[in-house]
């Protein structure tokens, strides 16, 4: 039995002070600022919410380097159009947080747009990002999940691919890369992540394989967001002797291959877009997964305009560009050239100028995107990396 | 059958490691009325020293030093954390215990970043009999385990440090009448408990890889371990270590993969409902 002792009762407030202060720290950063009223560029109050702890931590990192990349190269802009004030806030994966971000940005800093870098932090904002008591904005989320642009929401967009829309292309050409390359995928195996994005990927895929004839053939094996041991699952798996196993989060890729192969397996991988080749050889040998094959975005490939954007990139952070960095910085950079367009920083006026700003042939679009469905939904085309040797990947253009 | 053979071996290393850590919370918990939440926090922390120090010094020599370093956290935890709050509200030490995983993990995303870093294993390669294959380093977990519970059972038992710490254990007034220095029987157990984590970390990263969120499934785990057990047993929660990891693995496989994590739980909602006191625990009367 213990009893509270003034000194131990002081003790603990100071502790529990620095833990809230710490949490604050750790949980919400903004650097908010008013709006001035004037002849200058636009002022385009910006929200982001990401993720940069928790499970989704490489997602939302990922994310908001991209998007700092844009502010600043709009904001370092000689004859700058626009001027973005930025808010951050960290959802750490947790939709209640990222509710609590979106209306402490949409009241407090008034932001007019937001991008927001998982399913997690994009899709409970839209249950009040059209409220115009409380102020409006437009939400580009990263989501491969349907439900995004399922809800007829006016002002969102989807700026990464779906996977109900990207994956027939994509199973297709897999399927014509195995016969050209004799890779030999028929049996496949889903390592499912149970959450909205790993379900959208697993389910899409099977759909789309399986439509190919009755010799292409899915299993799948679920484990929970968190999980570190992957044995049960990649046993199950194996048992059903798959050619290929698709992984459906990206951060997992490297323990999964990893305990695979402790396992006996020898077959190949199929990678989603947030995880690069280059990136994965740095967590484990390229040598554990030749053969292997990972989705690969417009801002992957070998153009000029993605070239010199990586370049860039490399040349801020000293890191290779992934997937998720050119979400970033391509959502913030559509946002300011569509406020830009519009000349306003109103959000249904920069929601309309969206569709046409894409079919702009910019450097800016490194994702390559040139078409918006009314939904929101962007037309994305990915292609495939083959890792064939340690130093030798080859990009299969979609 | 090789199918159930491969899923018993995943789930005795599983349980290993749950039971691992499962036996610093007894440990801790037993002596200083702790709730060690940040122990898996601490673990993952081990995790990162070997990944840090094993290219230099090698594995098994990083492994130990991970014990090291993570034993002096926990006698730092212990003097600036835990110590100061020995008479305050359960909550607050509940709260602390809480803030301490916070602290641990911000610290570890800091410093290494979100992305998961390679942590090679002790021995590579993969033991293959009749079809089922075990990693050696799997192999080696369960042994260094084993090798553990049997060290601390001799200690416990049959030297004097062992039976002081059992008598905090099972009275820190009673021990306090008789002379012992309580106080500093519970910063050394604290310190072993810590070390013992940083084992854990150390031995579970060539498997998970040293991550800032490696820790929260193991805690969650042993958490649930000592409860099925019953408090105050160490030999109790490492047989209620592996009845979780094997429970967990099977089910994955021959129930549904979707409520994998829920297996174990159920398991513990129905001892309790039987047993209250757990598997291992006394029955506990009150006057």
């Amino acid at each position: 039995m213990r009893h509270p002792a003034p000194r131990g009762r002081a003790r603990a407030a100071a502790l529990l002070g620095a833990v809230a202060v710490l949490a604050a720290l750790v949980g919400c950063s903004t650097t908010g600022s008013t709006s001035k009223a004037g002849t200058g560029p636009l002022e385009l109050h910006l929200g982001v919410i990401d993720s940069i702890t928790g499970s989704a931590a490489q997602y939302g990192q990922d994310f908001e380097r991209g998007a700092k990349m844009a502010i600043d190269e709009l904001n370092n802009a000689k004859d700058a159009k626009v001027k973005i004030v930025p808010s951050f806030c960290n959802s750490g994966g947790d939709p209640a947080q990222a509710v609590t971000c979106g209306k402490q940005l949409q009241s407090r800093d008034k932001v007019t747009a937001v991008v927001a870098s998982t399913s997690m932090e994009a899709v409970p904002l839209l249950t009040f990002n059209t409220s115009a008591a409380l102020g409006k904005f437009v939400v580009v989320g990263i989501s491969q999940a349907a439900g995004l642009t399922s809800s007829n929401n006016p002002l969102v967009v989807r700026y990464l691919a779906n996977a109900p829309s990207y994956l027939p292309a994509m199973t297709k050409l897999l399927d014509k890369t195995s016969k050209e390359q004799s890779l030999g995928i028929r049996k496949v195996g889903i390592m499912e992540w149970n959450t909205e994005a790993g379900q959208a990927l697993a389910t899409n895929f099977q759909k789309n394989w399986e439509a190919l004839g009755s010799a292409y053939t899915v299993s799948s094996a679920v484990y929970q967001d968190g999980t570190t041991d992957f044995s049960p699952q990649l046993t199950s798996l194996l048992a059903k002797d798959p050619d290929l196993i698709v992984i459906s989060q990206g951060p997992a890729s490297a323990a999964i291959i990893k305990q695979a192969t402790d396992l006996g397996y020898k077959g190949r991988y199929y990678v989603p877009v947030a995880q690069s080749p280059t990136q994965l050889a740095t967590q484990i040998p390229v040598e554990d997964f030749i053969g292997s094959v990972f989705e690969t975005s417009q801002a992957s490939l070998d153009t000029p305009r993605s070239t010199k954007w990586r370049d860039a990139f490399k040349s801020k952070y000293k890191l290779d560009a992934n997937a998720n960095n050119s979400a970033g910085y391509g959502s913030v950079e559509l946002i300011a050239h569509a406020a830009i367009a519009a000349a306003s920083v109103d959000a249904e006026k920069i929601r309309a100028e969206m569709p046409k700003v894409l079919t702009i042939d910019a450097p800016w679009n490194i994702g390559g995107y040139h078409s918006l469905a009314p939904s929101g939904d962007v037309k994305v085309e990915y292609g495939l990396t083959l890792v064939k040797s340690a130093d030798d990947f080859e990009l299969i253009q979609p | 059958m090789e199918l159930l053979a491969q899923q018993m071996a995943n789930g005795i290393v599983l349980g290993s490691i749950y039971g691992l850590l499962a036996i610093c919370l007894v440990l801790i918990f037993g002596v200083l009325d702790i709730p060690q939440f940040a122990l898996g926090a601490m673990a993952m922390l081990g995790g990162y020293v070997v990944f840090l120090l094993g290219p230099i010094v090698g594995y098994w020599v990083s492994l130990l030093a991970a014990m090291v370093a993570i034993g002096a956290l926990g006698a730092v935890v212990q003097r600036l954390v835990f110590a100061p709050l020995r008479k305050a509200a359960d909550v607050t030490v509940f709260v602390a215990a809480f803030g301490l995983v916070l602290i641990f993990q911000g610290l570890a995303l800091v410093i290494f970043g979100p992305d998961p870093r390679q942590v090679p294993p002790s021995i590579s390669g993969s033991l293959v009999i009749g079809g089922v294959h075990i990693a050696y380093h799997r192999l080696v977990i369960v042994g260094v385990v084993l090798a553990v519970f049997l060290a601390l059972q001799w200690v416990l038992r049959s030297t004097r440090a062992g039976r002081v710490i059992r008598a905090v254990g099972q009275s820190t007034t009673g021990a306090q009448v008789v002379g012992i220095p309580t106080g500093r029987v519970a910063f050394a157990v604290m310190i072993l408990g810590s070390a013992l984590a940083g084992l854990a970390g150390g031995l579970l990263a060539p498997i998970s890889q040293a991550m800032p969120l490696a820790g929260d499934s193991l805690t969650i785990n042993a958490f649930i371990v000592i409860i099925l057990a019953g408090m105050g047993s160490i030999g109790g929660a490492l047989v209620a270590a592996y009845i979780v990891g094997l429970v967990e693995s099977l089910g994955a496989t021959y129930l549904s993969q979707d409520f994998s994590q829920l297996y174990s739980i159920l398991l513990m909602l129905i001892v309790l409902l039987v047993k209250p006191s757990g598997l291992f625990g006394k029955k506990v009367s009150r006057v």
